[in-house]
Parts: C-alpha cells; structure tokens; sequence
C-alpha cells in the first residue's frame, strides 16, 4: 500500500515571489491527488519542495515520519520518487542503464549473485510492461519523446516507490498517446502507490483522481471530489483557457 | 628489453595515473586542470620519506598516496558545489598555488654525510631509494605495470559494484541523480579523493624513477594534458584516458622522426578527433554497444 | 603609504592590459558559453608575426601593430573553425579540449619558427614621465592607459548602441530565444570571436611593446592572466573582467613589493582559490545561470 502523505503550512518564496503559501494537504495511502491550477499557481512548486530539491519552510511527514528537513536524496530513499515536465533521463546510458540507474543508490552495493539475477529480471519485465522491452538497449536519442516518457514511467515503477510524483505526464503527447497513457497510469504504475499527479487535462484528473486540488497563486483554493470541484463556477472560471476539456 | 623501450613504458605507466585521476573527474562531471599537484604532493610527499625518513619504497609511496587523496579531499569538498568553469579554474589555482609554495619549500637534513631533501626552486635531489636497493628500471616497469593493473582491476570493481555507474549518474545529471537517492555532496568528495590518492600513487613512483624531482615539472601543462588524454581516448571505460596516453607518448615518442613536430602533429590530431567523436574514441556509445554486443 | 599608493598605481597600469585579456575571454565565452583557452597563444602567433615583420623590414610600431592584428586573427579563425564552428551540440569539454590541443600546435609553430629565447617588439613612443605628489606615472604606462580606455569605450559602444551588439547580447543571455528571433547564431559567435581577437590583439601589443620583447612563454601566460583576471571579476561580466583585470593588477603589484616574487604567485592562486570558493559570482556579482552548469 502506499504512503500517507501530510504536508502543514508550507511555504516557498523566492526573492519576493511567492510560490506557495501556507498550504496545508492531507493525501491518504493509496489515494490519488489531482493538482491543477493556472500557470505559475505552484504546482510543479509543489512537487520540487516535496522531492527536497527547493528547501521551503513547513512540515512535510511521510507516514509519520518528518521528512522536511531531509535532503533529496535521502527523501527517495524513503520511497518518493517523480517524473519531470520534460522527460529527464541520463541521455549518454541505454534505456536499460537508466532502468538499472533508478535502483542503483537504494539498493545494496553488493548483492548475491540470485539477488542480482532477479533484479535484471525485474527490471526486464518492468520495461515490457510499459512496452519498452525491444528498446532495452536503444540510447535515449533514438526514442521519441512518447517513449521517453514511457521510460519514466516504467523506472519509477521499477524503484517500487510508495510515493509516485506526476509532473503533467501527458503535456506533449498527442491525443492518443494522451490515452494510452492514462491507461499505463491506471493500470501498472498507480495500483497500490500514493499518486500526486500534476495535470493540465481534465479528462485525466476526473479519470484518475480520488481528490483534486487547485491551487491559485500558491494558495489552496478548492479541494475536494473532482467532479464536485470542477463543477464550481468559480473553480471553471479560475482554470478556463488553462485546462483541456475533452 | 631496450632501456629506450623502458623507459617510453614506463613514462605511459606513470601519465596513465594522472589521467586516470582526471578521468575520474570528469566522469564525475567536473573537469580539473589541477591533477598535477596531487601528483606534486605524491612525489614529494613519497621522496621526502624514503630519502628522509628512510621509510620504505613501498610504505612511503602509499604514504604519498593517501595523502594525495586526503588533500584531494579536503578541496574537493568547498569545490563540490562549483561546477563547470569554476571548479576548473579552481583546480587550477589550487595546483598553482600548490607548485608556488613548492618553490619556496625547503626541507634539508642530513642522511648519512648527504645534504639531501626539497630546496624550494632548486628542486629536490637524490631520492635513490630503488636504485640503491639494486631495482633495475625493467623490474621497476613492472612495479609501475602491477600498481597500473591493481588500480585498473579496483575501477573494474567498482564498476561491477555499480560504483561507477552512480558516479556517472552524478556526472551527466546531478538533481536527477539526488531524485534517485544518489547523495551527490559525497559522490563529489569522494571522487576528488580518489583522483587526489591516484595521482599521488603515480607521484610517488614518478619520484622514485627519477629520483629528481622540481615543482616546474608539475606546471598546468602537465595538468592539461591530463584531462585531454581522458577526452581523447574516451569517457566510456577506464581504458580510454589509457589510449590517450599510448597516443600521445606511445606513438609520438617512439617516431623519433617526428620529435620537432610532435605537438603539431598531436594537436592536428586530438583536434581531428574530438569533431568526429566528442566524447573521444572509447565513447559511452561505443562502450554500451561492445556491452549489449558481448552479452548477446 | 606612499609606497601603497605608487603599487597601486603601477597594478592598475599592469592591470589594464589584464582587463583587456579578461575581455577577450568574456566575450568569446558569453556567446559560446566555451572556455578558448587557446586565446592566450593566438594572441602569442599575433605578436611574433608583428616581432618578424618588424625585423624583416623594420616597418616599426605601426607595421608591427598591422601584422600582429593579422596574426591575431588568422590563428582566432583557426581555432574557431576547427574546435568551436566544427564541434556542435552540447560539447563543451570537447571544444575545450580540442583549443588546448591548438594550443599546443600555435605553441611549437611559434618555438620553430623564433628559436630564439626572446624576440624583440618595437617599443612605444617615448612619452613624458608624470610625478604628482611624490607619485610616479612612466609615459608608457599613461599610453597604455589611453589605448586601454579607448578599446574600451569603442567596445562599449559597439556592445549597447549597435545591432551587431545587440544580437550578440541576445546570444549571451539565451541561444534559443536568440535563434528564434532570427539571429543567425554561427555569424554572431564567429564575429565575437574576431573580435575577442581584435581586443586580445591590442592587449598583446601593448604588453609586448612595453616589454620591448616577447618569449614563447607569452601565450601560457596571457591564458592564465585572462582566465585568472575573468573568474576574479565573475564569469561572463564585462564589468566583471575590467574588475577583475584591475585587481589582479594591484594585487600582484602590492604582494611583489612587500612579500617577493616567490610569494606574489602564492598570493595570486591564492587569492583566486578562496575568491572562487567564497564568492563563485566574483566581484560583478555574477548569479550562475543555467547554460553554464552544463559544462
């Protein structure tokens, strides 16, 4: 099962812009939590300061335990991993290299033979699930930006992390692949994990989400059942122009 | 064998050190045009216990090793959080400052009715400790050979041990890196130890060959060189900075005929090279397919 | 204090030629966001060319000032060619590599072709000596001063109140939105190159003519001042490298005259290790950008 998330007064300023403001979230385990919001509202904020990479103050505990103070590393250790607005792999290692990158720190240095056998298979059968398995040895410049994504996908599936970070995962996809990803999302990646998904697509929250949130300007402006928040005028007219009805 | 010979393996033996330690650098992502002073620090830090201290060869090159990497250490860590031009330039001023203190260093003493040690400019005389013990420079090519082989088999463990690639990781994307757990601050002090302790192993036995050693000899020169043998040959396996040097001094030292035209010729040549392949000859490319290739 | 004053005087009177080394460096590394360390001995193919010129026909400052520009600028072209224009994509290190390798081949091109341990350069006109206040100004070095503050004020110029310079400014802050915008990018770095050339010319001339000779050490020796005077200042400021030219300047004339030779190179790299350590932005303050993590 996956890992409650609980995040208290957080707040992010930089200079004199603020990011985010005195946000308080509850996210339940295995719940999925849509995040959507105009431009520059906080969202991919939001995801940056949970992974540890902007230090922001507030609390942040991961099933009871404070995280906030941790730094990166140590928070994916724990079990927290995310994707990237645009597909961020180590573009000079093959697709199963960076497969295998995504276990490299929090597994043991030294393995048994039988331990490492059964993680090559893993990752093997990893990479097939998200229909990757005739590329293992491509290098990234040789996929398309869908495929990319793809592998994104499948090396956070593959570090078994109980904390999934979605930085809008279908923005560049066409409609199609859009779907097709959803269906990924649905059924390998989000089973039995805490999902935070930054979206752009309301199709994809009201499919996806068991809470949604909207953020304006760093603050908290609704949360609650999709359907329910995007039925609100207030909350419609807030993401008009930045979120694609399908 | 040929002392020529010998002495041109030996010479490929002792750069293959400090380009290695740069190699370890730059797969780490940063470049360093300071590696020579590690080398300096080696090589003196080795001559001074044996010729001084009257330690043994073999202890007091693994003196000069670990103190190669502890001061590796200690600048790697404020300069880990440098990156590109800086922590190159920082190298570089660390190496200068490094070989200018050597020029003032002067550090005599008396050892059996000899006047022997550093004298600052001067450099640093009769460190005859292998010579005196009767080691021939063929079987001293085989000490230098054996420490090469040791150090290459520990990269290739290190490799098996997925050392290597989490140092990659930390070099090609630093923050994507830290997304997966990877502690970069560390990765970063412990790479600069590593080169640190490489190039002062390749200083101590530089030392000990040619039991003459000045602080001009470890100039920025040196330190360049060692990087592009690293780009030449390739960032893909320890084997490439290797090939940088077989190119560089192998090829070029042996064609006597080419001497007065030796940098021209190099130059042309690394120049060549690095527009057909930027990331020399044993790229990663190269290397992931030779992998998938063999496994296969 | 009087002593103070005179080391600082004379450090800013070294120090403009740095500047204007430090310059060079920041313009070819702003737009090609690539360290040409091979500056320094272009600008040292330069300088003997106008030494052997002057020799050949004694054609005196002047003709040696033309073959030095031309020399200055067929070996920049050189290494623009070969180890910037032909290397694309994100190689920085490759680029850097290969200007070292260049480097090398500008190096014993030189060493061949001038045997010699040094090689004469025409020197300055003489200029009257200045003496205010118990202070001493040599003629050369108010010369210096002039062609330095002239170099700087065309570039000034060139940089803010032209299209050229304006393209260029677009190129430094964003390749992408500057490609966007229609500037051809290749045209832009080829033309900083010239004239990071033109720039390291005058500074090269100025230091060779002050000297009266040149050794084919120079090259070695106006990379590290350049790359030295530029990461004091902050990397990619212009403001920063004429900084950074001038307090390197008055730094090595103040150790030199109370502490020696030996020790002004232990204050220099000294100096340089902690200003890169405790103040990465260097004196212009400059905040890292994005495109310069990558190399």
């Amino acid at each position: 099962m996956g890992a409650a998330l609980e995040i208290r007064g957080l707040t992010l300023r930089f200079g004199g812009v603020t990011a985010l403001e005195e946000l308080d979230l509850s996210v339940a385990a295995g719940a999925v939590l849509g995040v959507a919001g105009p431009n520059g509202s906080g969202k991919s904020s939001l995801i940056n300061v949970l992974t540890g990479h902007y230090p922001a103050s507030g609390a942040i505990s991961l099933d009871g335990q404070q995280i906030g103070h941790l730094p990166a590393p140590e928070r994916a250790r724990l079990g927290m991993v995310r994707t990237f607005q645009s597909p961020r792999v180590y573009r000079r290692m093959s697709v199963i290299d960076n497969m295998r990158a995504a276990l490299h720190a929090i597994r043991p240095t030294f393995q048994r033979r039988a331990d490492r056998r059964r993680q090559e298979e893993w990752l093997f059968d990893g990479l097939a699930l998200f229909g990757l398995n005739h590329l293992a040895e491509a290098m990234p410049d040789t996929l398309t930006h869908y495929e990319l994504r793809l592998l994104e996908l499948a090396r956070a599936y593959a570090t078994g992390a109980r904390l999934v970070l979605l930085d809008e995962p279908t923005v560049g996809a066409t409609e199609d692949e859009a779907n097709r990803l959803r269906g990924v999302l649905v059924n390998h990646l989000m089973p039995g994990r805490t999902v935070i998904l930054v979206e752009h697509r309301l199709d994809m929250l009201r499919a996806l989400c068991t809470e949604l949130v909207v953020l304006q300007a760093g603050r908290k402006i609704a949360l609650g059942r999709p359907d329910e928040v995007l039925a609100q005028p207030q909350i419609r007219a807030c993401l008009m122009g930045e979120l694609t009805d399908a | 064998m040929d002392p020529f010979l010998i002495s041109v393996l030996s010479n490929i033996g002792l750069f293959s050190f400090l380009a290695l330690s740069a190699w370890i650098l730059l797969i780490g992502g940063e470049i360093s045009f300071g590696q020579q002073a590690y080398f300096a620090i080696g090589a003196y830090a080795s001559g001074i216990a044996s010729a001084l201290w009257v330690w043994p060869f073999a202890v007091a090159v693994l003196w000069g090793t670990v103190l190669g990497a502890g001061v590796g250490a200690l600048v790697a860590w404020p300069a880990a959080r440098l990156s590109g031009v800086h922590y190159a330039i920082a190298t570089l001023a660390f190496a200068e400052l490094t070989r200018a203190s050597l020029n003032v260093f002067r550090y005599q003493r008396d050892v059996e009715g000899y006047l022997t040690g550093p004298d600052g400019a001067n450099g640093f005389r009769d460190i005859r400790w292998v010579y005196e013990a009767g080691i021939e420079p063929g079987p001293n090519l085989t000490i230098i050979a054996l420490s090469l082989a040791g150090v290459i088999a520990l990269i290739g463990l290190a490799a098996r041990l997925n050392v290597m690639a989490q140092l990659r990781m930390v070099g090609e994307d630093p923050i994507l890196a830290a997304m997966q757990g990877v502690r970069v601050l560390r990765w970063k002090i412990g790479a600069g130890a590593a080169a640190g302790g490489l190039a002062g192993l390749g200083g101590g036995l530089y030392a000990h060959l040619a039991t003459y050693i000045e602080p001009a000899q470890f100039s920025v020169m040196t330190g360049v060189h060692a990087v592009a043998y690293g780009l030449i040959g390739g960032l893909g396996t320890a084997l490439g900075p290797i090939l940088g040097v077989l190119i560089d001094i192998g090829l070029l030292e042996s064609l006597r005929a080419l001497a007065a035209y030796r940098m021209i010729v190099f130059g042309g040549l690394v120049a060549i090279i690095l527009i057909l392949r930027p990331r020399g000859i044993l790229d990663e490319t190269l290397v992931a397919k030779v992998r998938s290739w063999v496994r296969r | 204090m009087l002593d103070l004053a005179q080391n600082t005087l004379d450090g800013i009177a070294a120090g403009a030629a740095y500047a204007l080394l430090a310059i060079g460096f920041t313009l070819i590394f702003g737009v090609m966001r690539r360290l040409n360390i091979a500056f320094g001995p272009s600008i040292m193919v330069g300088v003997f060319l106008g030494a052997w010129v002057h020799a050949q026909w004694s054609a005196g400052l002047i003709g040696a000032a033309a073959a030095t520009f031309a020399g200055v600028l067929i070996a920049s072209v050189y290494v623009e060619r070969l180890s910037f224009a032909a290397i694309r994509g994100d190689a920085a290190l490759a680029s850097m590599a290969s200007s070292f390798a260049l480097w090398m081949q500008l190096e014993q091109g030189v060493a061949l072709a001038f045997p010699g341990r040094t090689t004469a350069f025409p020197t300055l006109p003489q200029l009257p000596d200045v003496r205010f206040a118990g202070l001493f100004l040599g003629g050369d070095d108010l010369l210096v001063f002039a062609v330095a503050g002239a170099v700087l004020l065309l570039l000034h110029r060139l940089i803010y109140h032209s299209h050229f310079g304006l393209e260029m400014r677009a190129l430094a802050d964003s390749p992408e939105a500057a490609a966007v915008s229609q500037v051809n990018t290749r045209r832009v770095a080829f033309l900083t190159f010239c004239l990071a050339a033109l720039v390291g010319a005058v500074a090269g001339m100025l230091i060779a003519a002050t000297d009266g000779q040149i050794t084919p050490k120079f090259g070695l020796w106006a990379t590290m001042k350049g790359l030295i005077a530029m990461m004091i200042g902050g990397l990619g400021s212009l403001r920063g490298a004429l900084l950074g030219g001038l307090a390197l300047g008055i730094i090595e004339a103040q150790a030199q005259w109370y502490l020696g030779a030996a020790a002004r190179e232990i204050v220099v790299y000294g100096f340089l290790f902690l200003c890169l350590i405790a103040l990465p932005g260097g004196m212009a303050g400059v905040r890292e950008t994005g495109a310069e993590r990558k190399l």
